[in-house]
């Protein structure tokens, strides 16, 4: 997989059919899969989910993933029946970005910081306090540790 | 950065309004995580027939800061607690410890 773009996108790959238990008979068809990089985020959940959680969920992850939004069939032959197979293959695929809404609002999701990057939907200008120099899956340091110090707030 | 097209995890700003109930609110700037992680769906012959992968953006190294809350009533505590990212990565939502949302 090469396409390091955001987004969903199909994907070719093979897929390997045996139509009979050994495996004799088998064929390869071209299919598509549901790749990509959709937005995710993850902030410290609202009051209402502590209680309801027992306190034991303090984070809240909000996130879209990339997935078949509309297959199709594919279809073959088994050469040892003659039967028609079918096989759903991926033919369009969704991954719509996350958008938080401003302020606290009933989907929980917290607000950026400012207003000029609420109205900056895809955060341009925001900062990152951490940015790792590829892509997380294909890293292997741990990223660098960011400091973070408030005078009014104490650790715990 | 161009965050229209980053790829990854990484800490980021975030603001959300403090409050419980008994106490008036306050809004925090804190550190939270934000990204794009790699996520599929593929075809596959047995059931269920899809076969998926699904890694979000998610607090790696958390630290709990704790804050008070304004206007409490007397016999109310305070004292409101949240977690501060100090890492972050591309991960399995843990519904352990994370209230996990995902909407297609």
């Amino acid at each position: 997989y090469e396409g390091l773009t955001p987004g969903c996108h199909l994907h070719p790959f093979n897929v390997t059919i045996r139509s009979d238990r050994r495996g004799t008979c088998k064929g390869t068809h071209l299919v598509y899969a549901c790749v990509g990089y959709c937005e995710s985020s993850a902030f410290p959940s609202r009051y209402s989910v502590l209680v309801a959680s027992n306190f034991t969920h303090n984070i809240t992850s909000a996130s879209r993933c990339c997935t078949i939004s509309k297959d199709a069939k594919v279809r073959w032959r088994r050469c040892s029946s003659n039967s028609l197979e079918c096989l759903l293959v991926s033919a369009r695929c969704s991954c719509p970005l996350t958008r938080p809404p401003s302020g606290q609002s009933a989907s929980g999701l917290p607000s950026r910081s400012t207003p000029r990057r609420n109205r900056d939907p895809d955060g341009e200008g925001v900062s990152l306090r951490h940015v790792p120099q590829v892509p997380l899956l294909t890293r292997q340091d741990p990223p660098r540790t960011n400091e973070h110090r408030d005078k009014n707030q104490t650790t715990v | 950065v161009n965050l229209r097209r980053f790829i990854g995890c990484a800490v980021r700003e975030f603001t959300f309004l403090a409050r419980k109930p008994g106490c008036g609110g306050l809004h925090i700037t804190t550190d939270a995580c934000w990204g794009r992680c790699e996520t599929w769906e593929k075809p596959v012959l047995d059931p269920p027939f899809i076969e998926s992968y699904q890694r979000v953006c998610t607090y790696n190294e958390t630290r709990l800061v704790s804050v008070k809350l304004p206007n409490c009533q007397p016999n109310v505590d305070p004292t409101y607690t949240y977690p501060v990212a100090l890492r972050c990565d591309c991960g399995v939502c843990l519904t352990s410890t994370t209230e996990c949302i995902t909407s297609v």
